[in-house]
């Protein structure tokens, strides 16, 4: 997406096919990041003990077109697996963003709603958007395994949330897609 | 080989319709086509006078008081769709098309540009050259002018509201509002746009009588209204590659267990 933007900034956009190039390059390397679990509707959730932090991931953010309003929870609202819990509004499109675990919310990130854009402008980094909370934490300990042993640089992540979330049924978590199924059903 | 992709479209030009009942109708259409009830539908329409107020919309788009707009017989809602404000009234093609993205593999800009595309297209079957896929001006533009608007809302994967061309809108009710968070531009519309050409009379010759025009633009604009139309659906069902496009009437858009 990076280079999307080079060319609309250089007025590259009147010139399709060179910015479609950019834009198809832009897609085809989006980010996919192995530690994060991920739903078939384009939201990654991280565990960080029994809480989980959701947010949008790098394909989602390119297909939605640059990022101009947040809509976010209030702390304390209830999250259910696969329903909405906010929105976004790109390119005059509002478009509902749907919890991948089930839980309440403990936090959201206010940088999102107060700077839309950078839910476009840093792959995971300022993208989170709520973190939930677990409610059991079976599945926690496989997964901090395998964290660990992937030796996640935890800091580009912490920013790019959207809501945390206090898990109340963490066996949700094994529905999710890894990344590299993920990375396959984005290829459709 | 393609898979034939099917296009209900139910055209309610005829009449005005009002706001909220369409608002009402979209939300059933949207639950029908998310559980598969109902095949992909385009409406089109006109509607009552009427301004709508976005997700990013506010009071403060509003140059005249919203109540005393009430009072004269506008209605004003607020939309859970993108964009701001924007009007809606007699003379201006709506088209809500409430279509599954996700089976198309549309992403939300993806949809967003074909309907821009859509309008730059039907536009152009006038001879009007627009544009749409301006960044950060969604929308279709001829020059700085405003012919187009899009708001959409995307739930579960399923679009709903859509796209306002003006054809032959009276665009002095814009001046009650800030159009779409653009202060400084201005509105038009084909009719507007082929007047100022000089091209939407036949070419009599004779300098034109400006009385004879406006009975003629009287006389023709319910035609105007009706080739944009035909020329929309045909260019919204392109953009998305429908195969096979299915005019049905209002009685047909809900299945029947819903009525």
């Amino acid at each position: 997406m990076a280079l999307r933007r080079f060319a609309v900034q250089f007025g590259l956009r009147a010139q399709a096919p060179v910015a479609d190039l950019a834009a198809s390059w832009g897609r085809a390397f989006a980010t996919v990041l192995p530690e994060l679990k991920y739903a078939k509707s384009h939201e990654w959730a991280k565990p960080q003990g029994d809480v989980a932090v959701v947010g949008i991931s790098d394909h989602a953010q390119g297909e939605l077109g640059d990022v101009v309003y947040v809509e976010l929870p209030e702390v304390g609202a209830t999250v259910t697996k696969g329903e909405t819990f906010g929105v976004v509004e790109s390119v005059k499109a509002a478009s509902d963003v749907y919890s991948p675990i089930s839980g309440e919310v403990v936090e959201i990130n206010q940088a999102l709603v107060d700077e839309p854009a950078k839910v476009n402008s840093s792959p995971y980094e300022d993208r989170w958007m709520i973190k939930v909370k677990l409610s059991n934490t079976n599945s926690f300990s496989l997964l901090l395994l395998l964290l660990l042993l992937l030796q996640v640089n935890s800091s580009p992540y912490e920013d790019g949330w959207m809501i945390k979330v206090k898990l109340s049924n963490s066996g949700e978590l094994g529905d999710l897609l890894d990344s590299s199924a993920y990375e396959a059903h984005c290829q459709h | 080989m393609p898979a034939s992709k099917s296009l209900r479209v139910c055209s309610l030009t005829h009449k005005l319709v009002r706001y909220l009942p369409s608002v009402e109708l979209q939300t059933l259409l949207e639950q029908h086509r998310k559980e598969g009830t109902v095949g992909d539908t385009l409406l089109v329409l006109q509607h009552a006078p009427v301004f709508t107020v976005g997700k990013r919309g506010s009071a403060q788009d509003f140059h005249t008081d919203p109540e005393e707009l009430r009072r004269t017989g506008f209605e004003i809602y607020s939309v859970p769709r993108g964009g701001e404000t924007t009007y809606h009234g007699p003379g201006q093609l709506v088209a809500y098309p409430i279509i599954n993205l996700r089976q198309l593999g549309l992403g939300a800009r993806a949809f967003v540009e074909g309907l821009e595309d859509a309008m730059v297209q039907a536009a152009g079957c006038f001879g009007i050259e627009a544009r749409g896929r301006v960044p950060g001006k969604t929308g279709v533009w001829v020059g700085e002018r405003k012919i187009g608007a899009v708001g959409v809302r995307i739930s579960h994967g399923i679009s709903s509201h859509g796209v306002a061309l003006n054809v032959t809108t009276d665009l002095s009710h814009y001046r009650h509002i800030v159009p779409c968070g653009t202060p400084d531009k201005e509105v038009t519309s084909v009719q507007r746009e082929l007047q100022q050409a000089g091209t939407y009379f036949e070419a009599g010759g004779e300098g034109g009588d400006a009385a004879k025009d406006d009975a003629l633009l009287q006389d023709t604009a319910p035609n105007l209204l009706k080739e944009a139309e035909q020329h929309m659906v045909r260019c919204i069902a392109g953009v998305y590659g429908y195969t096979d496009v299915q005019d049905i009437v209002e009685e047909q858009l809900l299945p029947t267990t819903a009525r």
